[in-house]
């Protein structure tokens, strides 16, 4: 039975492959959340807010800002470590991801969708 | 459109009738429909090549009665810019893919031989396909409605010199991928199991070499224009063409083991349609729309039609060879392809594996916010960290592969002898991992993982490198070199990879005040002002860098782009300024300032101030008076006429006349705000005295659109429902809840005022302005050309094959190889 070690090999680090994948996979995943739940999260996860547009402030290093939560009005407080995105004002909405500490969510990333005239909208991410 | 949609009927009824004659031909006496067959493949390419050939002419011509043409191009677009505008939108982008698949099936006609008619139809169903779906969403289409005088113009952020030349390499890499795939479905209808590898191979060597150069050009595309500073974000779109070119790769090391010894025909067969249904799943993931929430890149939706369509083609594409397979799965012979655990052929098999391994784990990254839509009502997407997850074990096992494989003789590999013989490139590679393990340790910099990455693709590199040396002497050692040389790059990209995860630094919006130096992790940077001004295309910061013994002055792009109406400022190509061991990036920090902001802060950088009819405002040296304000002579003049007479104006103009005194000089000018109902609102520009060698200027900002203020007033609303929900207006917890939107209410009455062109608001470029600030994103790319320089070696090494197998495939069979 010498013949079967090739292929039984392969199934073995296919099915190692597989798992280590989908660990991968799982792990990372950041699904979108209600601000509420959110807060009480642990990993990473995505909110998704209108921008308060008298919450921005630059600060060095990154900015700060407040996400309304469409339907219940909710407010979370978001800081961000990188460069006020282009037209961030201009946004309708902006998901970000990253994780609530402390007293507001950090974001390592936004996505930020801009009203655009001709194709309808448009979305642009930002951070890494 | 008449010409334009014929020419693409003619050329699917000439596809169409070329796949017939192909099959008819095939029966017993059918050889003489061959030629005929064959006029009809040069048919249809020539319908596709004019069809292309038209849209040209109508953009150059400025057809704006074309949908196309009115929606990516303008009267001011540049030449080449025209070019670009070809494929700059999806239905222009479909019909390259369809030319370069024209141009490569009538090749593929001239070079089967014999077997013409077997393959050529599999591909013909291909080019029928992507004509259908040229019919269905045509470039050739009217505009709905009055013809505009002038265009939409090409996206300011794909008005770039890359844009040229990256998408045909993309695309012509994209279309190749089809032929393998036709290749593939043609071995399993007729049986063709050894034949269509030797016909396949320098295809798919093709494929691999154009699409890994499209790759690399994006890649370099992204990084030297953008500014965001990487160039790869394991985004759809990039993972679009990554997943193709992996499989590829994996098929390149299955043929090269069946070519050998007729081993892994199974494994040859499944992958072989994978590269072109893996670009079909991207295709329509990226172009359907599916994903826009979770993408950088933007994408509109082709409608519903060839939505269906594609995810049909796509479906097919995926699933029918598949099928085939299992229906074909008892007569296709098998012959062991792996003769010795250690052997040349075991290396190439694991190779292959592994390679389709990390393409179906992209795949499944890439799918990841559909798959889980199934459980979760949003969906949920995956962070990048997942692909460098997976990533980092595949390419150091591949790494260890790329190093010892070739090094092991076909059928049985001696293991002793190859490792005496790696002793040179692995005591080298040790010794560039100690130099840079070294340096890491100067710098404070501790990661393990990547030290072991850099140590294992060095010795990739160096290994390969190697073998390369003494193969260069020969014409028959050059013919050879291919997989060598290829090997090196790869080596060096995962190698270029390593060390820049582990010694890039990066320092976001550092805010830099004009005159001032400000130190940053040893460099000084220095504000000095601006080469021009931002309405202008090339205007650029001057910022000096002194670093490390070096003084330069780095000139990031700052120019604000008429687009939609607006001027917006679009990512600006960074300043880099290379040397031989790494790049310092300085891009320009996001936007400045927003306009929308506050009207009458006079502020940094620019001076933003509103004035009334016959006010005077004084900002330190500058005094501006407002003399007057009012339409163009036509605009009056049609204004006078009547409000039907002035709405029929295509564009007319707001100017306004200011007095301007800096120090002693006095000057009057008029910048004017440009206003084209039907595309928007542009600034023209005045230029204001100041001081020597500086070009001030003064700009009229438009009054806000009816939309941004809407906007600002449902967030008042809002604001005061919410507070209801507090208390009743008049209470005390009413007004506390209410209290920090205020400033809503305030900004939300100015811009009602400044609508009304009662108050004016204006801004200052470049005038002196001791406390102006800029924000400017530093970072170090250590060793970054080794990426570089590692792509463009792959994909010579995939060319030097490709010459090689494509003798090969041309000379007549003979006895197994």
């Amino acid at each position: 039975m010498k013949v079967k070690a090739g292929p039984i090999a392969g199934l073995v680090v296919i099915a190692a492959s597989l798992a280590f994948g989908g660990a991968a996979f799982v792990r990372n995943l950041t699904p979108y959340l209600p601000f509420a739940e959110a807060r009480a999260a642990t990993g990473t996860v995505q909110v998704m807010g209108a921008l308060d547009k008298t919450s921005v402030q630059l600060v060095e290093g990154g900015l700060r800002f407040t996400l309304i939560e469409k339907g219940t009005g909710a407010r979370m407080p978001v800081v961000f470590g990188h460069t006020k995105p282009a037209n961030f004002m201009m946004a309708i909405e902006i998901t970000a991801i990253g994780r609530y500490e402390g007293d507001a969510f950090h974001a390592d990333k936004l996505l930020v969708k801009c009203p655009s005239k001709y194709q309808g909208t448009e979305t642009k991410s930002y951070g890494r | 459109m008449l010409l334009g949609n014929g020419l693409l009927v003619f050329a699917l009824t000439a596809t169409v009738l070329a796949n017939v004659l192909f099959t008819v031909s095939r029966r017993k006496g059918g050889e003489r429909l061959r030629p005929w067959a064959g006029r009809s493949v040069v048919a249809g390419a020539l319908g596709i090549v004019a069809a292309s050939v038209w849209l040209m002419t109508l953009i150059a011509n400025h057809r704006f009665d074309i949908h196309y043409v009115a929606e990516y191009t303008s009267k001011a677009s540049a030449t080449r810019y025209l070019v670009a505008a070809f494929w700059g939108g999806q239905e222009g982008s479909i019909l390259l893919w369809a030319f370069w698949t024209a141009v490569l099936g009538w090749v593929l006609s001239r070079k089967s031989g014999d077997r013409t008619a077997w393959v050529w139809p599999v591909f013909g169903v291909v080019q029928a396909y992507l004509l259908g779906l040229l019919l269905l969403k045509s470039p050739f289409r009217p505009v709905d409605g009055p013809i505009p005088l002038d265009g939409k113009g090409l996206n300011p952020l794909l008005q770039n010199p890359w844009m040229v030349i990256h998408p045909p390499i993309l695309f012509l890499g994209f279309a190749s991928t089809a032929v393998p795939a036709a290749w593939t479905v043609h071995a399993l209808l007729h049986k063709d199991w050894d034949g269509w590898v030797k016909s396949a191979f320098p295809w798919t060597l093709f494929s691999f070499a154009t699409l890994g150069f499209g790759l690399s050009l994006g890649g370099y595309w992204a990084y030297e224009t953008l500014g965001w500073g990487g160039f790869w974000a394991w985004d759809p779109v990039e993972n679009t063409s990554l997943v193709p070119w992996l499989f590829l790769t994996a098929m390149l090391h299955g043929f090269a083991v069946q070519r050998r010894n007729g081993g892994f025909r199974i494994g040859n067969l499944l992958i072989g349609a994978l590269p072109f249904a893996a670009m079909n799943y991207g295709t329509f993931l990226t172009r359907t729309g599916v994903l826009s929430d979770f993408s950088v890149h933007s994408f509109s939706s082709l409608g519903p039609d060839a939505y269906k369509v594609m995810l049909g083609a796509t479906l097919l594409v995926a699933l029918a060879p598949l099928v085939l397979l299992v229906l074909r799965w008892k007569g296709i012979p098998r012959d062991k392809a792996i003769p010795a655990p250690v052997s040349r052929e075991a290396g190439f098999v694991a190779a292959a594996l592994l390679l389709a391994l990390m393409g179906l784990g992209v795949t499944l990254g890439m799918s990841a916010p559909l798959i889980t839509k199934l459980w979760m009502p949003k969906g949920a997407a995956l962070q990048a960290d997942y692909y460098n997850q997976i990533g980092y074990p595949l390419g150091l096992v591949m790494a260890v592969l790329m190093s010892l494989t070739p090094y092991l003789a076909w059928k049985t590999g001696d293991a002793g002898d190859a490792l005496k013989r790696l002793w040179p490139p692995y005591i080298a590679a040790i010794l560039c991992t100690i130099a840079m393990t070294g340096f890491a340790w100067k710098l404070g910099i501790r990661k393990p993982w990547m030290v072991l990455l850099f140590a294992t693709s060095m010795f990739t590199t160096l290994a390969n490198a190697w073998l390369v040396a003494p193969r260069l002497k020969s014409s028959g050692g050059r013919r050879t070199l291919g997989g060598f040389v290829a090997h090196m790059g790869a080596g060096m990209t995962l190698a270029g990879v390593a060390v820049l995860v582990a010694f890039s630094t990066q320092h976001e919006a550092v805010p830099l005040v004009k005159g001032e130096t400000k130190e940053v992790a040893g460099t000084k940077l220095t504000y000095l002002g601006s080469t021009s001004h931002p309405f202008e295309r090339d205007n650029a910061l001057r910022i000096k860098v002194e670093s490390g013994g070096l003084a330069w002055e780095a000139n990031p792009r700052y120019y604000f782009a008429n687009w939609e109406g607006k001027d917006t400022l679009f990512a600006n190509p960074p300043a880099i300024h290379r040397q031989w061991y790494g790049d310092t990036y300085l891009a320009l920090g996001g936007e400045q300032e927003e306009i929308m902001d506050d009207p009458d802060r006079a502020s940094t950088p620019n001076n933003q101030f509103s004035l009334r009819r016959g006010e005077t405002k004084i900002f330190g040296d500058y005094s501006f008076t407002l003399e007057d304000v009012g339409f163009d002579d036509a605009a009056r003049e049609a204004f006078k006429k009547g409000r039907s007479e002035f709405e029929k104006l295509v564009e007319f103009q707001i100017k306004a006349v200011a007095t301007v005194r800096y120090r002693d000089t006095e000057k009057v000018v008029v910048p004017a705000i440009r206003i084209v109902p039907k595309t928007g609102e542009y600034s023209i520009v005045a230029e204001i005295p100041g001081p020597d060698g500086n070009r001030t200027i003064l700009r009229f900002v438009p009054p806000p659109t009816p939309r941004q203020i809407e906007e600002v007033e449902g967030m008042w609303q809002q604001a005061v429902a919410e507070a209801k929900t507090k208390g009743q207006p008049g209470t005390p917890a009413f007004q506390q809840a209410l209290m920090p939107s205020v400033s809503l209410k305030q900004r939300l009455d100015q811009m009602q005022g400044l609508t009304t062109y009662q108050t004016l608001r204006f801004e200052t470029y470049n005038a002196p302005d001791e406390q102006e600030v800029v924000f400017v994103d530093l970072s170090t790319k250590p060793f970054i050309w080794l990426v570089w320089l590692g792509t463009l070696l792959y994909t010579l090494g995939g060319l030097v094959a490709y010459r090689r197998r494509a003798t090969e495939a041309s000379e007549p069979a003979t006895a197994k190889a």
